[in-house]
């Protein structure tokens, strides 16, 4: 039996080691994760001495366990908007942490079994990355990374309320309506996955289309969320500076090879200023990269028309920040 | 890999000293200047600040390219070289002779004023930046006596009041380091009547013992080529028109700088500035201002030729074309010249 005295024991030694290490795991992943235009809630726990307790105890009835075994005493979670991000986080993980075992949920489920599919790791900081080097003495720890969409999120969140795992014990009638409501938050996902792939490739609507192209670059540099109401509005406004479609069309193809051509610039130019991103409102939506673009290929629309809709003092903190060439 | 542009960017502030220049009659030296005996401390916010306004300055209409001129007395070339080349080791003494250098040249007439001089980077390599502020004689600037150096938030101060005159700006690097031909770039603020008739100002030639980067009469031969080119390139004959009387008044203005920036914003279209932007560019042809010459174009601009497809062609002398040409776009693409006049002549 559990020696309760004994994990009591151990986990007020290991306790504030593992809240080190979730902290420094979750400010790793928050800070490279927008490397790949993404920008998922990422949150982590420790595990509650009660809930270590009662696990062990409740699989020592089962088989030969010990506190030792506990691979989620420290639990690391990822919520993502769309399914197709879960396997971009995957390959992210994959090349920054030590994954002992990885269980893809979606991949074991039966088309009959009252569970959600999400991604599980049993992982170990890498003491190859850099950022990793300096703490040997959490190398050893094992942590659990869920990766989840919000509808598998909300899903388990509810449906851990509701018990309803003991499906043996579910009544027909009741096991139908949980089969029907999970059912439901699966074609969610799949249906929100699809609109998004639709509107990435929308073009009807000029500034949501350079939005959509924006945001991920944003995340990447900014490594904040925005505010997108501003942002379709200012672009709006940016857009109707331009004569003709055939310029606007000019930018929202060029956009892309702008931002790259000036990635180093850009990069600097954020974490340069990152503490002083309340000075700069326009720093933190990303029509930026829009009104640095049109400083290099089309100042003279862009600084004829600001002063109708902007404080002139915001573009000369744009330029400024942007600099030139002498 | 070789570096060939100065990005102002990158700018990065390590130090910075101020020393202060009264006012005083030429040669007396019973007044002295006041030296910082070492750098003045930066927080990071001023940092950003004289950052700032480095940028803002160099990144005006005003900014001009500038080499060291072999031919001018002033030692200020050798001063900034020395605090570029030792990384910086030797910035008090050489900006404390500059300082001086700047006294003994300064008479009654110049105002009191601040040399803020800075060691820095410019896309990772040395740079020495100077700036000269003007101030009334009310605005001071006291010495702490116990660090011998300035509060650098009391010039940050005196810059944002009106007690400081707009300032001037160079920016040196080591061009053998960046492959490029000039030395520095400048940027004199300072809107002086007395001043305007130069063409390089005080601050640039007498100061830094520079000149400007092109030979003025080249530079505004390429300006009028390129531009006429680039308004040959515009479809429409009535904005052709315009456009070639606009350049040949803007040319013959009594101003002795000029700027492509400032021709397009005073009489082009926004659309038509934008493309004049983008084929400057291509030419290498840059917006900022320069010293007018019009020594090699002074007899194209004297006149203006319209030659129409029936060879039919008008001239006119220079200011006189708009007023008494009229020029009409006909329905069929074709265009209609009125002149109302007595013939003078037939030749």
């Amino acid at each position: 039996m559990a020696n309760v005295q004994e994990i009591v024991d151990l986990w007020n030694e290991e306790q504030p080691k593992y809240e080190n290490l979730g902290k420094i795991v979750c400010a790793f992943i928050k800070d490279k994760i927008t490397d790949y235009e993404l920008l998922p809630e990422i949150q982590h726990r420790t595990k509650e001495l009660l809930s270590i307790i009662k696990k062990v105890k409740k699989k020592q009835s089962q088989k030969e366990y010990s506190y030792h075994h506990l691979k989620d005493k420290l639990g690391i979670r990822i919520i993502c908007s769309f399914q197709e991000e879960m396997k971009i986080i995957d390959e992210f993980l994959q090349k920054f942490f030590t994954i002992k075992e990885v269980e893809y949920k979606q991949e074991n489920l039966d088309f009959d079994k009252l569970d959600y599919v999400s991604n599980h790791y049993d992982a170990q900081i890498n003491l190859g990355i850099n950022e990793f080097k300096k703490h040997t003495e959490l190398a050893g720890f094992v942590f659990e990374i869920q990766v989840r969409t919000l509808n598998q999120h909300a899903w388990s969140n509810t449906a851990h309320s509701l018990s309803y795992k003991q499906e043996k014990d579910l009544p027909p009638n009741l096991k139908r309506k949980v089969y029907r409501l999970l059912s439901l938050y699966e074609l969610a996902d799949d249906e929100f996955s699809s609109v998004n792939k639709a509107l990435k490739e929308y073009r009807d609507n000029h500034s949501y289309t350079l939005l959509r192209k924006l945001e991920g670059k944003f995340y990447k540099y900014a490594k904040i969320d925005f505010d997108r109401e501003i942002s379709l509005n200012t672009i709006n406004i940016l857009l109707s500076y331009y004569e003709n479609e055939t310029n606007i069309n000019q930018v929202i193809n060029e956009i892309d090879g702008f931002i790259i051509s000036n990635e180093q610039k850009i990069q600097r130019i954020y974490d340069e200023n990152r503490n002083r991103f309340y000075e700069i409102l326009f720093l933190t939506q990303p029509e930026i990269f829009i009104i640095w673009y049109m400083l290099q290929s089309n100042p003279f629309t862009l600084e004829d028309n600001w002063a109708n809709d902007f404080e002139e003092e915001d573009l000369e903190q744009i330029k400024t920040l942007w600099g030139n060439d002498l | 890999m070789a570096i060939n542009h100065l990005d102002t960017s990158t700018i990065i502030i390590e130090n910075i000293i101020v020393h202060s220049i009264p006012r005083h009659k030429k040669g007396d030296f019973s007044i002295e200047p006041e030296y910082s005996e070492q750098e003045s401390s930066l927080p990071d916010g001023l940092r950003v600040f004289f950052k700032d306004k480095v940028i803002q300055s160099l990144q005006s209409n005003k900014e001009l390219r500038v080499c060291y001129d072999v031919e001018s007395v002033s030692p200020v070339s050798t001063y900034i070289n020395q605090i570029i080349s030792s990384n910086g080791a030797d910035f008090v003494e050489q900006s404390k002779l500059m300082t001086k250098y700047l006294f003994e040249i300064q008479d009654g007439q110049n105002a009191s004023g601040i040399l803020v001089v800075i060691f820095g980077k410019i896309n990772n390599q040395n740079a020495c930046i100077i700036i000269k502020l003007e101030r009334d004689e009310g605005a001071q600037l006291e010495l702490d006596p116990k660090t011998k150096s300035f509060n650098i938030k009391d010039v940050k101060d005196l810059m944002l009041t009106r007690k400081t005159k707009i300032y001037k700006v160079g920016l040196f690097v080591d061009k053998s380091v960046f492959k490029i031909k000039y030395d520095g770039s400048t940027a004199d603020l300072q809107i002086d009547p007395k001043t305007k008739k130069e063409v390089t100002t005080w601050f640039i030639e007498k100061f830094l013992g520079c000149v400007p980067l092109a030979d003025p009469r080249t530079t505004t031969k390429k300006f009028y080529d390129f531009t006429t080119t680039y308004i040959q390139s515009i479809e429409d004959p009535i904005k052709k028109a315009k456009y070639t009387q606009d350049l040949n008044s803007y040319l013959q203005k009594n101003s002795h700088r000029i700027s492509a920036k400032e021709f397009a914003d005073d009489y082009m279209e926004t659309s038509d500035k934008d493309l004049y932007n983008r084929y400057l560019k291509e030419k290498n042809f840059r917006m900022s201002e320069f010293p007018k010459d019009n020594s090699f174009i002074n007899n194209k601009i004297k006149t203006i030729t319209m030659i129409f497809a029936n060879d039919i062609a008008i001239v006119g002398k220079k200011g006189t074309f708009e007023k008494n040409v009229k020029l009409e776009e006909q329905n069929d693409g074709t265009t209609k010249a009125e002149i109302v006049s007595k013939v003078k002549s037939v030749r």
